[in-house]
């Protein structure tokens, strides 16, 4: 999966695609919490990966950035799957989610972790939002 | 609060990994101190809201050298995904207005608590996010159609 060029154009697929949908239904979709963590750990790999061979310091940044958000997605959905980690069903639905990763294109793949992206900054953003109004 | 005083703890704290919560004090100031209280997701939750705005002013900070910096971008990183991470432990509920008003509550506690103590709070707090998502890597990463 060639991540390379992609990677660099989170933020823009992220702007053109304002409406993707959310579907909360089961591991198989690409939103659920196991999905996502499983999306966003292999994303943030593919962007330390590309960090380390890229040398354009423009380019640095913005993988940088990418990792660092697909980090902190990452820490979202761990928190909500931490209560299933010890279930002895947790292994063999990761390993599905995996498997059914490797089909996918570098453009879906990207789009899907954006999407993750999205909805825990939706959760971030709407919380802070909160404490702000009750400052 | 003394913000600059636990900043620097805390980064000294990042510059040694193998500093952990559960570790006693190398000098304990009272012999009868017992093991601080695990905090609640709503406490970590604004001790590292606030630990990452004041990690982000200083990775900002011109007048310090580069070696600050950079540790504060560090520390900025980290408590920016220990929030991602207690804001998804707390949950929708978190959006509540009673929630909200416990979570001023909170900043507006933190301001007294002793700066030994607050760093150490912090410390917890980054601890359990570093061990819950390490624990969730490792068991993904054990799966062979990852390699």
């Amino acid at each position: 999966m060639n991540l390379r060029v992609l990677a660099a154009a989170v933020p823009l697929l992220a702007l053109a695609n304002p409406a993707m949908a959310i579907s909360p239904a089961g591991d198989a979709s690409p939103t659920s919490n196991l999905g996502c963590a499983v999306r966003l750990m292999v994303f943030a790999a593919k962007s330390k990966v590309i960090l380390a061979q890229t040398t354009d310091p423009a380019e640095q940044a913005q993988v940088r950035n990418n990792f660092n958000l697909a980090n902190r997605g990452f820490a979202f959905f761990v928190a909500k799957l931490d209560p299933e980690m010890s279930d002895p069903t947790f292994r063999p639905r990761a390993e599905r989610v995996f498997e059914a990763l490797r089909g996918l294109s570098g453009d879906i793949m990207v789009q899907q972790a954006v999407n993750c992206i999205k909805i825990w900054q939706k959760s971030e953003n709407a919380l802070v939002t909160t404490f702000q109004k009750r400052q | 609060m003394p913000r600059r005083t636990i900043l620097a703890l805390v980064v000294a704290g990042l510059a040694t990994p193998t500093i952990t919560v559960a570790q006693a004090p190398i000098q304990p100031p009272q012999t009868t101190a017992t093991a601080p209280a695990r905090l609640s997701d709503l406490s970590c939750l604004i001790r590292m809201m606030h630990l990452s705005s004041l990690a982000s002013k200083a990775a900002e900070d011109s007048k310090k050298d580069e070696a600050y910096r950079s540790s504060s971008r560090k520390l900025e990183s980290e408590t920016r995904r220990a929030v991602a991470y207690f804001m998804g432990r707390i949950g929708p509920d978190g959006f509540a207005v009673n929630r909200s008003e416990e979570g001023l509550a909170e900043f507006k506690t933190m301001g007294s608590i002793p700066r030994e103590q607050l760093a150490s709070e912090v410390k917890q707090c980054l601890e359990i996010v570093r061990e819950t998502n390490a624990r969730m890597v490792s068991s993904l990463k054990s799966i062979p159609s990852t390699k």
